[in-house]
This record gives C-alpha cells, structure tokens and sequence, in this order.
C-alpha cells in the first residue's frame, strides 16, 4: 500500500491484497492406507482400467424419433427465432438458438433498434434460469399444489370478499415494460378498481429523475440518453455502462461515440463518484466525492452554466449562496468551461435519488442545448416509471390495513426492500396475497397465493422500451413445467373473454399497432413481426407533444431548497449501496454462471465484499476478505473487506442482490456461506417519500472473522512486462517490446486461408464480462463453485483482466479481455508429451480432450495463463435432468482430468466452412464467436489475417495495436488495441458559447 | 520389503493384462441388434428403389441422418399393407402416442462430431460408410468407424470430380485437422 507508484506501470493489486486463498487441502493426507500409496493405487486402477475399456462393446443406445415430422424442426439443426430479452426490464433483442425444440443459446439481435446485436451477461445467463431446477413448477395455494382452475377460483372468491370489504387492491410490479401486459393488468385493475405500483429495486434512473422532469416538464419521464452524440459525457455517481436501466444500449451508443473517434474527434468521459463504478473505470477522468459533494458540485456547474447561458439568469439568482466547493473549485470552473464549449454535444446524467441533484442535471442538459440532441425527451426511456412515494403509500397503506389485496409481480419486496420483516407481516395479515414469480422467493413464502410463472423463454409478449421501438417475444420452447403466464393469469382474474394470453397480445395488435389492417393483412403482418421480432417499418409514434414547461417558482424553488442544504461534512462515513455487474438488482443471484463470474472490479466471485477505499482500511484496521459490519439507521450487514484503490474515502460500497433466503437452492453447485447478513437492501432507508440508496450515514467495526474471498486475480504486479498500455490519443503509437529479427526457431510455416485472428478494442471494451458469460454458455463450461474458485481452480476460458495505472487513490482502470491466443509458435505445444495440443492449418491451436492425460505442463508453459484443468468431473454436479438441457449440443462436455481453452469457438468455424462449402461460397471466414457476438460495444472483431481489407485489417493497423508478451516470439493470433484515456479535453464539434 | 514386491508384481500384472487385452478392436463393426420393428431395406431400397434421403431426409440438412418419424411411414402404409403385423405396431405407436425406440446401431463417441450433409454434398454414396443396405434385410454396421478409418478418407481431401467447389478449406491437410471432427 505504501509502494511507490510511477504514472506509466500498469498494476495489479494492492499488496495486502495478495493471495487470500481458500481453505488450503492436502491431497496426501492422513487418510492414505499404508499399503498403496493414493497415487500408486491410482496407477494401477488407471491401467486395468484402459485395458479393460478397451474391449468393451458401446452400450445399447435407442434412437427415438418423432411421431409425426414437426414443421421447421430438423435434428440436429439449429433454429434461429428473435425474440426480446426478459432478464431484466430493459427489453434486448434477443436471437435464440434452438436445437431439437430447445433454446441452447442466446444472442443479441443485431436489427434491434436499441441493443443493437449486444446482450449482456445477465441476458445470457438467462438461458440458466430457463433450465433452473429449483423454479415454481405448479401453482399452489397456502403451500400446498393445486390445479390453475381452483387457484383462479380461490383468488376470485378472495377478490370479491376484498371488493365488498371495500379494500383497495394493488398490483405491485417492476416496470412494466409490455404495453400489452400494461393493458392486461390495467383492465383488470378497472375492473376491481385498483391501482398499479411499478417499483425497481437497486441503483439505477432513481425515483428522483422522474419526478426532477415532472417538476420541469410536467411528465414523471425519465429521458432517452444517447451518448453516442455526446463529444463530453459528464456522469455523476452514475453507472449506466454497467447497472443502469439499459447497459446494452447505453454501451452501444456510447462505444459508438469512442469508435468513431478517428473520424469525428476524441471524446472525452468524466466520473464524478463516490465508489469505483464500471462506468467510472472506463472514464477518460475521475474524481472522487461524496454524494453531498457531488451535489454541491452539481449545483455548482449549473450556477457557472446557468450564469453564462441565455435565460438562466432565475437559476442562477436561485442558486446564490451555494456552499464553497473547496478542493473542486478550480475543477468545477475547467468542467463548465468545457460543457459550454460543447453546447449541444455534451451529456450530464445523475444516479443520485436526489431532487436538487437531479434538477441541476436536467437544467443544465437544457441549459446547454443538448435536450433533443443527446437528451430526448419527445421519446423517452419507459424502462423505469415508478416514483418512490408511490411505494412509500402503499407500504403505509398496507400497514394501516387499507390494502386488502396485494399482488406482487416478478419483484421480491420482502428481501428487495429496507424493511423486510414489516412486510412480510403484512402481507401474512392480507386477506389475498398473490405471488407472481418463477422462483420460490421470500415473497413467495410469504404469500398465501404463489402463481408459479412461465420463465420468458416461453411466453408471448412485446415490448416498448421507447416510443416507437416496439418489439415481440414468442416461445422459444414448450413451458416446461405447469406453469403460466404472468399476465395470463390477470386475463383469468379479470374475467376476460380471451384468456389466452396470445389471441389477447394479437387483438390487441390488430386494434393499436395495425389499426388500418385488413384480416389478411393483419396475419402476414403479425408473422412479419413475429419472425423478425419487431416491427418493421416505422411505428407510429404519437406526434411528440411539445412538453408543458414547467413554472419557473417550483423549479427556482426546489433548487434553493437544494442549495440551502447543510453543507457536506467530509469525514463522515457513508454508506452507498451499488449494484454488480453480474447481479445487478439481486432478482437473478441464483444463477451459477452470474455467481462465478468475478466482478470486473473487485475480482471476486459467489461472495459479497465490502468496498474500502485502503486509507479507510487502515483506520478500521481491516485487511482483504476480513469480516465488517457496515451499520446504517438501525440496520447492518457484515460481509468481507475488498480494499479497493479508486474508492472514495469516506465511502463504503455495499453490493445489493445476495443474501436471498432462497439462495440456498443454486442450481447445482453449492452455495457459499450466506445469511440475511448480507442482504444490503436492508439498508435502504425510506425517507420523505423517496427510497435512499447512497449517502446513508454509516459506521463500521471489524466484526472479527474471515470471509472466503475468491479472486480471480492473485497477482499485485505486471513485473515490468508490458502487458497493457493506455495512450493519450487516438494516432499515438504503442510501444510495446517486439522480438528481435531472425530469431524465429521454428522457421516459417504456409499459411493458407482463412488464418484466424482475432482484434480486441481495449478502448470500447468496458469490462462489462457479457462475453464471458456468453462463452461459458456456448462451450458448456463448468461453474466450480465458491470453494474452488478460492483454489483458482475458475474453469473460464475466456476472463477480464483488470489492471491499475498510477496512485492508488484514483488509479486509472484498464481491461484486458484474455483468453488463448492460438499463438503461431504456441509453448503448450512443444511441451504436450502425449500431442493432444497441435496447430490446425488455419492457425488454431486445438486442445483434444481424449489425447489428453492431464499433466498440465501446457498450462505451465502457457505465458497467459488461459489454460483450464478439470480437477473434477464439474459437468456431474449438473444432476437434474432440466439443468442438463442447458448443455450446447454442438460442444463436448470435458470430464476430470482434462485441459480444456478457448477454441476460437470451432464448432462455429467448423459449422461456417461445412456451409460455405455446401452453398459453393468460397469465403467462410464471416463467422462470428460467441465473445464477439455478445459483445455490447462490438469491441471485437474476428476474421482471417490475410485478408487485407476488412474489420479486422483496419483494427490491426492502427498505431494504438499491440499484442501481449509479444517479445517472446510465441506470435499470438490476438491482436490489442490500448486504451485512450483523453486528459486534454473533447475534440469533436464546439459548440458556440453564448 | 514384502509390501514393495506386492507392489511390484501388482503393477506388472496389470500392465501384462492391458497389453494382452488392447489388441482387441475397440468398434461395434457387425454390431446388428434386432429392431422393435422388422423393417427390411432390402424390400424398400433394393426392391422398391425408394431413394435413402427420401425417409432419412435429415441427411442432406445436418449432423444427423435421423430415422424417420412414425408419421412418414404411415404416409404409404395407410394404404400399402395396412394389415401387416409389423405395420400394425407403427400404427400402434401412432395411436398411442408413443414413439418408436429404435436400436441405435451406428454410435460415435461423444467427442466426435461427424456432419452427414457435407458428405452427401460431396457426393459420396451411402453405401461408401453403410455398405450395402439395400440387399440387408437388418441393418448392421457396416464400416470399423474408427478414427483411422475416418481419415484414410480425409487424408486423400475431397475426391476428384465432387460437385463441391474446390475451395482451400478442401485441402487435404484441413481436413485431418482434429477440430475438423473434434469440438
């Protein structure tokens, strides 16, 4: 921690920080019978073993074929069907692969408007989810299963009893993102005369924004931000790269913006934050300051904007006698200054749930003119549309027994919320409590009534993320279990005549999206849709009415208020509740694949951590992975340390989404240690109608003990290897070390096409892992579980490294994508004493699993580390019938004692040459991997190098490529581009001052 | 001591037995088990010259081959023999719904991924890998199907005259490559 750092050496941790290992184990323990040793016995029994299998006829199999040939499903053959993401409410484009009437693999879909071809890491762990053994199967009343009719009977009676009783009945949903699941659930609310509450648990386009633009414009809107025309992009404690409303879009745009950089000027990116965001790391600059602070500087920047702007003269008279800014004041001065320059190219965004923050953002992105460049608000973002005090009534209303009906849409209010125990009473008092949700959540416990839900892979549904994006998911597969859809359950509820929840989304379609269709018309224009997942053509979107602008006095007003706020205290601890790229809000948290992904951060897996900024570390007198209890109000967590370089000192970052009660059931692999302790929802603290995340005054104490802290990442050093680099500009030229002329041992070797490689932008990769995931899911790699993880025994082929440069209070954050470089003159290679590692003719360097006997001494030899041992026969653990079905077909399941690495995805290559040379093409090299496919930034293009034109020959010309550890003459077939960090300012359009 | 030579003489044994024993063919080669149904492609190919792709149409598509579904033997068998015992059964699956379990002759290791269509593409009979079905009555695998029976062919690259357009990806040495086959 007290090492000295110079401005150039990327690092790696910190020194405390160094190998916190998982319990430690003894393979030649005492337990070893005195006449054979473990690993003679284990000799023997491998010989008789081979020598006997040798012989042995293949079991009887069976080939079951269909009855009747099903139209479209072929064996063997993949299907490709669009459809719309559902992991989360920001409503992807989503391209199923589906085998044999199974979804095996999601990818983005290239045509959505938003998305854009991306889907991120939750996206695709969703295909887990689909295949969890331990969701709702059957509905069931009071615990015990019963049939759809008699749950529907019972919740009607209950309804009416509610209805005369004259209780209010509610729905209370995560954002409702479906207009026709909107209409679904409104109708049945007419018809009972109750009222919706939408509510999105976790950090993220807070409760204040909304209400910040109904203060302003006179609509709770949240507004469409587009960064990829934004030349200066100002985020305030902000994530929306990694856990925002919609990080695949935003990644898109945004990545966009730092592609075309060559072509229309560097931009330019700054983080104001309290605790180390992925959207902070990817910043060209980052300050540090709490969330008071950050409001302060917030109102400050308008003051300076709102003084040098045309009309801005009433904000700037109601910001007078803000507080001093302090250290930032010759900051906050040099940031205005670069916001007016670009006026109308700029992007402010706020993630506090905060009022005067938010105003001040708003005010300043009109101020400068960029409202209706890169802030839209004729079509804006309808992916969070609830307001917090809509919430705070109802949680009194429930506990003032006003509520007599309650039905709880997808969301998990009882773990997901400050005060879980109050609500689980009262939803326990309720005369019909009704659970909507595939997983048998603490909610779900709680309520008499649990709706088991289709997963979205089987249901129908569209969605509207924004006006005019209007999309459509059709089943991917036959539901698995007795289960139903969500909002066919309210069509049942509301005594409709349609209950079939399809017929319902299609009527509706006929009457709204294609209101001048003919019978006819209308059916070729649904299939249109259907097959290609959205509409085609322009929707209709109502002409933007022009926004009332809201009266000056509340606006003037509120900002005072906000501008006489106590000025804030710079040593009091805070507390800050994040959310993980993996987890997001928690809803999720069950899938072994998101729990094994390390965070891009921290590098941990499956446990929570705590975020200590190492100043703060040593006053608590804590180390990495010590227990710590974080109080707030009259909660606590207590979950292990992370010390974290870039970590505001007076900050404490707490992850939500773990700790749920129904933790305990993670499809097959165990489960680490974890309790309610470390739900840090429980937090949260209701007040003045708005729900805080942040800024809750916090203290903390070693609570004694260990927390397992499984990292990804183990060293603190590079060693002096230049193994990333980051540039000033986007012409400069990378230095890396180059292998001397003439020192080629192996002498050249032919070279015929294609001759796979692969480019890697570091400047649009955000670490966002989406690849990750999606190559965990393509080629059916094992998730190990928290203890093995501990033993650095991660099966992941492909991982994130994380790299620091300069002083560890604010460090510049790099990432580097790594996985096998299918070097030309690969050192695993040479080592293989059984050739189960060769070279292929197009440049890969294949692994085959049967050769291989598992010396890992190619692991050994690997200077990148991107081998993986099979320590154990991981695929085992999935035991479930249902879980299996994750499992890609196309991809060999690798059993103990066994290397396994990237393979460039050849099961795709080898699918693109077998069509290429079926259709006569002459060109197969269009194919696309998994990692590239997935990725939101499209920050990886894939190709044959000896093409001379293309995506991938521009990558590899630019000046900023370089190749890893290209000094020791292994000629990797991956190809860097470093990242740009921007210091000088913004170079795109100048707007003009006023 | 005595433990050592225990030991020893353990080992050694086990290593005599599992040379004596690998001599012996690891492949199903003959293998022709008796089939729920007694279905003969000496009747249908041989007699009735019903082209192979017309009931295994999956051949041309993809990996598999298939065995066609109950339906499409049904499609002729509604009139062709309704009465037939062994017709009887296929309707009797139909009827209750329960799909034929066939006996799977021709197994590959589960590491091995072979693709029918890019054979078919490339012309080659049937019969190259199946040997004569359509004068067998029961099917019996007909070829070894050991790796290095595999790549007598894949060594040689596509065969001369093959409607395939001879791109690069052709080249013999591609197609020994062990990706080619193993994923």
């Amino acid at each position: 921690m007290t090492r000295e750092r110079d401005t150039k050496t990327p690092w790696m941790d910190l020194d405390t920080s160094l190998a916190p290992r998982g319990p430690e184990r003894s393979d030649e323990g005492g337990a070893t019978p005195a006449f054979f040793a473990r690993r003679d016995f284990l000799k023997l029994a491998g010989i008789s073993a081979t020598a006997l299998a040798a012989c042995e006829r293949l079991p009887v199999r069976h080939a079951i074929p269909l009855l009747v040939p099903a139209e479209d499903v072929t064996p063997g053959v993949a299907v490709h069907y669009a459809g719309t993401c559902t992991a989360c409410p920001a409503a992807c484009g989503l391209v199923a692969t589906v085998r044999d009437g199974r979804p095996v693999k999601l990818e983005g879909h290239k045509g959505h408007a938003l998305s854009q071809g991306g889907l991120c890491a939750v996206g695709q762990a969703d295909l887990r989810a689909l295949y969890d053994g331990h969701r709702l199967q059957r509905p069931s009343l009071g615990g015990k299963d019963v049939t759809w009719a008699e749950l529907d009977a019972a919740v009607k009676t209950k309804l009416d009893e509610v209805q005369a009783a004259g209780k209010k009945v509610v729905v209370l949903s995560s954002t409702l993102v479906s207009p026709s699941a909107r209409q679904a659930v409104l109708s049945f609310l007419a018809a009972y005369n109750g009222t919706l509450i939408e509510h999105d648990p976790g950090p993220g386009a807070p409760s204040a924004l909304r209400e910040a633009y109904q203060i302003l414009s006179g609509r709770a809107l949240a507004p469409w931000f587009d960064a990829s025309k934004a030349d200066l992009l100002v985020s305030l404690g902000d994530d929306p790269l990694g856990t925002g409303p919609d990080p695949v879009a935003f990644t898109a745009s945004w990545a966009a913006r730092r592609r075309a950089a060559e072509s229309q000027g560097a931009p330019r990116h700054v983080q104001i934050e309290g605790s180390l965001s992925l959207t902070g790391a990817n910043a060209d600059e980052r300050w540090l300051a709490t969330s008071a602070e950050r409001r302060l500087i917030a109102l400050s920047l308008l003051s300076q904007v709102a003084h040098r702007s045309q009309g801005g003269q009433a904000v700037a008279d109601a910001l007078k006698g803000l507080a001093p800014l302090g250290e930032f004041a010759s900051r906050v001065e040099a940031l205005a200054g670069e916001l007016l320059k670009h006026r109308g190219h700029g992007l402010v965004v706020s993630g506090a749930n905060d009022l005067g923050e938010q105003l001040a953002v708003a005010l300043l992105n009109r101020l400068l003119g960029n409202e209706g460049k890169t802030v839209d608000l004729t079509r804006p973002s309808l992916l969070r549309r609830g307001l917090d005090r809509e919430l705070a009534g109802l949680l009194t209303s429930l506990a003032s027994g006003d509520v007599g009906a309650l039905f709880v849409l997808g969301l998990d209010p009882v773990e997901q919320g400050p005060d879980g125990e109050a609500l689980k009473a009262a939803l326990g008092k309720l005369p019909l409590a009704v659970a909507i949700t595939d997983r048998p959540t603490a909610t779900a416990a709680a309520c008499r009534v649990v709706a088991a839900a289709h997963h979205g892979l089987e249901s129908w549904g569209d969605f509207e993320p924004r006006p005019g994006v209007l999309t459509l998911s059709q089943p991917m597969t036959r539901p698995l279990f007795a289960t139903r859809s969500a909002f066919e359950s309210f069509l049942h509820w509301s005594g409709v005549p349609t209950t079939d929840y399809r017929l319902y989304l299609m009527e509706r379609w006929r009457k709204d999206v294609f209101p001048g269709a003919q019978a006819a018309d209308f059916g070729a224009l649904w299939t249109a849709a259907v097959a290609s997942g959205s509409v085609s053509g322009a929707v209709a979107v109502a002409a933007a009415s022009a926004l009332p602008s809201g009266s000056a006095g509340p606006v003037t007003e509120a900002l005072a208020t906000a501008a006489r706020a106590t000025p804030p205290s710079h040593d009091a601890l805070e507390a800050e509740l994040i959310a993980e790229v993996a987890l997001r809000d928690g809803r999720r948290a069950h899938i072994p694949w998101l729990r094994e992904l390390p965070d891009p951060l921290t590098r941990a897996s499956w446990v929570p951590c705590v975020r200590v900024a190492p100043k703060r570390a040593a006053k608590l007198g804590v180390k990495d992975g010590d227990l710590i209890t974080v109080e707030a109000g009259k909660a606590s967590v207590t979950m292990g340390v992370r010390i974290m370089p870039g970590q505001h000192e007076s900050v404490l970052a707490i992850p939500v989404g773990y700790g749920r009660t129904d933790e305990v059931k993670l499809a097959g692999v165990e489960a680490p240690p974890s309790a309610s302790a470390q739900n840090a929802y429980r937090l949260a603290k209701l007040e003045g109608g708005r729900l805080l995340l942040s800024g809750l005054p916090a203290s903390a104490r070693p609570s004694g003990g260990r927390s397992p802290l499984p990292l990804m990442q183990v060293q603190s050093e590079t060693a002096g290897r230049p193994v990333i680099h980051q540039v000033a500009s986007y012409q400069e030229k990378v230095h890396g070390e180059h292998l001397p002329e003439g020192r080629d041992l192996f002498g050249p070797k032919p070279q015929p096409s294609p001759q796979w490689h692969m480019a890697i932008d570091l400047d649009a990769c955000t670490g966002c892992s989406a690849c990750v995931v999606a190559c965990q899911a393509e080629n059916n790699i094992a998730s190990v579980g928290a203890e093995e993880m501990g033993r650095h025994r991660d099966m992941h082929w492909l991982r994130i490294d994380r790299y620091y440069v300069g002083d560890a209070d604010n460090p510049d954050v790099l990432f580097e994508p790594m996985l096998c470089q299918q070097c030309g003159h690969a050192p695993c290679e040479t080592v293989c004493p059984v050739a189960a590692t060769v070279h292929s003719t197009d440049g890969l360097n294949q692994q085959v699993y049967n050769r291989c006997v598992g010396t890992r001494y190619c692991a050994n030899n690997c200077p990148y580390k991107t081998r993986r041992f099979n320590w154990f026969n991981n695929e085992k653990k999935l035991t479930d019938p249902v879980e299996r079905l994750v499992l890609n077909p196309d991809v060999v399941v690798r059993s103990r004692g066994v290397m396994e690495k990237c393979t460039f995805c050849v099961q795709r290559l080898q699918a693109s040459r077998i069509a290429a040379q079926k259709e006569g093409r002459q060109e197969w090299a269009s194919v696309e991997t998994a990692c590239q496919e997935s990725c939101p930034a499209r920050a990886i293009s894939f190709g044959d190098q000896n093409q001379a034109e293309g995506a991938l020959a521009a990558q590899r010309k630019k000046p900023r490529a370089f190749q890893v550890l290209a000094e020791l003459g292994v000629e990797p077939r991956v190809t860097y581009l470093a990242r740009v960090r921007n210091r000088q300012g913004a170079t795109g359009h100048h707007g003009e001052e006023a | 001591m005595l433990e050592r030579l225990v030991h020893r003489s353990l080992l050694a044994a086990a290593c005599v037995a599992a040379v004596g024993l690998t001599a012996c063919e690891p492949t199903n080669q003959g293998y022709a088990p008796e089939q729920p149904i007694k279905y003969s492609h000496a009747v249908h190919a041989g007699g009735l010259k019903i082209p192979c792709q017309y009931c295994h149409y999956a051949a041309e598509r993809g990996r598999y081959a298939g065995i066609p579904p109950a339906g499409l033997c049904l499609n002729c068998h509604r009139q062709v023999l309704p009465d037939h015992p062994e017709i009887q059964k296929v309707k009797a699956a139909m009827e209750q719904g329960k799909p034929i379990e066939w006996v799977r002759i021709h197994q590959l290791p589960d590491h091995v991924y072979f693709n029918h269509s890019i054979h078919v593409a490339a012309e080659f009979d049937c019969q190259t890998c199946h040997g004569p079905v359509e004068s067998t009555a029961r099917v019996s695998q007909f070829a070894p199907l050991t790796m290095g029976w595999c790549l007598d062919c894949h060594r040689k690259g596509t065969p001369e005259g093959s409607r395939l357009t001879p791109v690069a990806a052709t080249r013999a040495n591609r197609l020994t490559d062990c990706s080619v086959c193993h994923h």
